[in-house]
Order: C-alpha cells, then sequence, then structure tokens
C-alpha cells in the first residue's frame, strides 16, 4: 500500500460506499474534465470522457491495484478514453464539422481570452500524442514520474517525446506568428 | 531551419523542466550568450511553457455529478444541435432497418404502455451468438414521434448497442441490465446539443431529441438481456428488451 491519500477512498469504493465514490468523484472531475477538454477541445467530448472514466473507475475498482497511486491509475483511463475518441472512436460515423467544432459560444468568450485561443488551436495543430504529454506536463503540472505511470512507459521516454512534441508546438507557434 | 547544437537543446528542455542544477544553468547562460539562434529558441520556449500554465481551468458542467444519480433523466428542452446533422437518419433509414430486421428474421416485442416486469419482456434480438455473416442485428423503433433503430453490432472491444433516434420532442430513454452480466466500457453519442447522459452500474439513461446517435460499448461477458423504454412527455412510447449473446463476437 502506498501513502496515496486517496487509496482509502478506494478501498471505502470497493465496499460498496457511495460516498466514498462522491467524494474521489469531488476532487477528480475538475481536473479530468479539464485535462480531456485541454487534448479534445471539444467541451461536449470532454465531458463524456470524463462521465466515461467514471464510470469505467466504479466498475472496475476491484482492478486497481493499491500498490500504484489512484492518481495514475484514473488519469490512465482518462487519457486513453480521450485518445480514443480522438483516434476515431467515431471513425465509421462521420460528424459533420459544424458539429465537430467547438464554436465558441458567451460561456467560452467569457473565460477564453486570445491568448488562450492561440495556443489551443496551436496545441490542436500537433499531433494528439504529443498534445497529451504538453497537456500533462504544462497544463496539469505533472512530473515526468507521473507521466511516465499515466502512460505507462519509461521517464526517458517521457523526456525524449516531451521534448519532441515541445519542439512541434512552438514551431507551429512560430509559423503562425505566436511564439 | 535551426541549427542549434543539441547539447544546448537538451539544457533548454531540461531547464524549462526546473531539472539543471548550478552548473548546468551556467553552461547554458554562456551556450545562450554565444548562440543567439539558441537564446531565441530558449525565450519562445520558455513564453510557450507560461502561455500553457496560464490557460484558464474550464468548468465541468453543472451537474454533471449529478448525473450518477439512479434516477432517469428528467426530459428537458434541449438546444437543437445543426440541422444538416439530420441527414444522417430519416425514414428511410427506417424503413431500411426494418426491412434489414426482416431478412434476419428477428423478432422483438413491442411492450408498448405496459410497466417494465421483467417478466413480460420476452422479445429479444436473437438470444444464440450471430454469426460473422449476420452480425449486424438492426430493430425499428417506431411510435408518435419517435422513430429510429436499436441495433447491436460487432465493436471494437465487444459489442455496441447502437440506438439511432429521430424524435420529434424530447424523448427519455432507458436502458437497465444486470450489471454482474454485462458491462458498459464507454459511449459516443453524436447528434444533438444536449449532453445529458446517466450512467450507474446496471443503469443508462439519456434524452433524445431530434436525431441522435448514440453507441453504447458493451464489454464481452456472461451476455444478458438489456430492457429498453422510451418515455415521452405523455408516458412510455415503447418497451423492448434486447439480448447480448454471451462472449466477444465473432471476428
Amino acid at each position: 500500500m502506498t501513502d496515496d491519500p486517496d487509496a482509502a477512498l478506494v478501498l471505502e469504493c470497493r465496499a460498496g460506499s457511495r460516498r466514498a465514490f462522491e467524494r474521489l468523484l469531488a476532487r477528480y472531475e475538475r481536473p479530468i474534465f479539464n485535462a480531456a477538454y485541454r487534448i479534445l477541445h471539444h467541451r461536449e467530448d470532454a465531458t463524456d470522457v470524463t462521465q466515461t472514466v467514471f464510470l469505467r473507475a466504479y466498475e472496475h475498482f476491484d482492478r486497481f491495484d493499491p500498490g500504484q497511486r489512484f492518481f495514475s491509475w484514473i488519469y490512465r483511463i482518462a487519457v486513453n478514453e480521450a485518445l480514443d475518441l480522438s483516434n476515431g472512436r467515431r471513425r465509421s460515423e462521420p460528424v459533420a464539422e459544424e458539429i465537430a467544432s467547438d464554436r465558441p459560444g458567451p460561456e467560452r468568450v467569457a473565460q477564453d481570452d486570445q491568448l488562450d485561443e492561440g495556443m489551443q488551436s496551436a496545441l490542436m495543430a500537433i499531433p494528439v500524442e504529443y498534445r497529451t504529454l504538453v497537456v500533462l506536463k504544462h497544463v496539469q503540472d505533472c512530473s515526468y514520474e507521473e507521466i511516465a505511470a499515466i502512460l505507462d512507459c519509461p521517464v526517458k521516454t517521457v523526456k525524449s517525446r516531451l521534448f519532441t512534441a515541445r519542439q512541434a508546438l512552438r514551431q507551429v507557434l512560430v509559423d503562425r506568428g505566436l511564439a | 531551419m535551426t541549427d542549434i547544437d543539441p547539447r544546448t537543446l537538451d539544457l533548454i528542455h531540461a531547464e524549462l523542466d526546473d531539472e539543471l542544477d548550478a552548473a548546468g544553468r551556467a553552461e547554458l547562460s554562456t551556450r545562450l550568450a554565444a548562440d543567439p539562434q539558441a537564446r531565441l529558441q530558449y525565450d519562445q520556449l520558455t513564453r510557450m511553457a507560461q502561455s500553457l500554465a496560464r490557460l484558464p481551468p474550464m468548468e465541468p458542467p453543472a451537474g454533471l455529478r449529478q448525473r450518477w444519480q439512479p434516477s432517469p433523466p428528467a426530459p428537458a428542452p434541449l438546444s437543437p444541435r445543426v440541422a444538416a446533422h439530420r441527414r444522417w437518419l430519416g425514414r428511410g433509414v427506417a424503413l431500411a432497418a426494418a426491412t434489414l430486421a426482416v431478412a434476419f428474421g428477428l423478432s422483438f416485442t413491442d411492450i408498448g404502455r405496459q410497466s417494465l416486469d421483467g417478466q413480460q419482456l420476452m422479445g429479444t434480438m436473437g438470444s444464440d451468438t450471430p454469426a460473422a455473416s449476420d452480425s449486424a442485428r438492426i430493430v425499428p423503433v417506431e411510435a408518435p414521434g419517435l422513430s429510429g433503430t436499436v441495433a447491436l453490432e460487432p465493436g471494437q472491444s465487444g459489442w455496441d448497442l447502437v440506438f439511432k433516434l429521430d424524435t420529434a420532442g424530447p424523448v427519455s430513454v432507458s436502458a437497465t441490465y444486470d450489471p454482474a452480466a454485462l458491462r458498459l466500457e464507454g459511449y459516443a453519442r453524436a447528434g444533438s446539443g444536449d449532453r445529458s447522459f446517466t450512467a450507474s452500474p446496471g443503469r443508462i439513461g439519456f434524452v433524445n431529441q431530434g436525431a441522435e446517435h448514440l453507441s453504447l460499448h458493451l464489454l464481452p461477458g456472461e451476455g444478458g438481456q438489456v430492457r429498453i423504454r422510451f418515455e415521452g412527455q405523455e408516458g412510455t412510447l415503447q418497451d423492448m428488451a434486447i439480448t447480448v449473446p454471451a462472449g466477444a463476437p465473432p471476428k
């Protein structure tokens, strides 16, 4: 067992405690939604991912290894869901462009400034695997070790891919005059 | 294209991650002073990291957590999404689905307005495991203000239960099943501006308005029955039960 503060809640969830599950939801709902949003840039898809993540977690608490951190476990589910969605879960169901796009509404106008839009747009221009790394590192402020645990790969690989991802994003910003 | 020394680039990225010790910083400083291109790139990457860290947090939709309550979603006025999306499902699809259902010799029971008594839910889409040639099964949905299909299709990791519905107004759809026998892996949805969707083990609910497409991804398992109810503002429009075969669909 680790000193993970969530571990006790997970054990309570396994024992059927809905209150414990709701506490985990309250703790992770926002960061999971934000990570999904920054990866997908689509509010409804981020909502879908968030709901699916907690549904899967609820159904698979028995598969959680108390030796690992809950944070990494649930983020891994989230990243996989977001990547699945981005990479073609809707392959067989082409979505009209106007539907796929996330048009700025009043809420977005209020929340997103021009810089945000430019950066998010640049993020969407790099491959989703790179985008995921950049989001985890620079938006979610995860450490190399946490990212390695989430993506289930060595720290060395994280560093190498993050290097490439940042260079790719910087180039997009330069090309768009936003660097 | 830049021609920056790889060692300098490594140091720049290490600095971005606050991984350099005093000696490393001194080396980087020397290298940046000697290479204006490296200095420019260092500044660009630093500004980029700062901008990323300043991206505003997004608020999840209000009530997202409450959607986990086991009660079904109440029909609510929904903002229509793009009208063009309605193209993908129309009367023609419903007719084709009905034809396919007949061709496959499928049976299903329209239980109408009766209550969801498990003993009465006898209709199935086929209790046998489908062969590869007819693994897609489609059942039409027809009621006043409601048309479309519910299909059981081989999915990426198990079975997909696919709702393609066209409704004149908000229709609440609920699906109940034995969570010990069937497990929901996830879902994908397209079509409506509304994202109401509730899920708890053994129960899924969503509101359909207009032309929508919802796919429930079921993991292979023991198999079992999914009971589906369509409810409009006047009450139950249609009930049906669908049997998901045990195990994974044939490849």
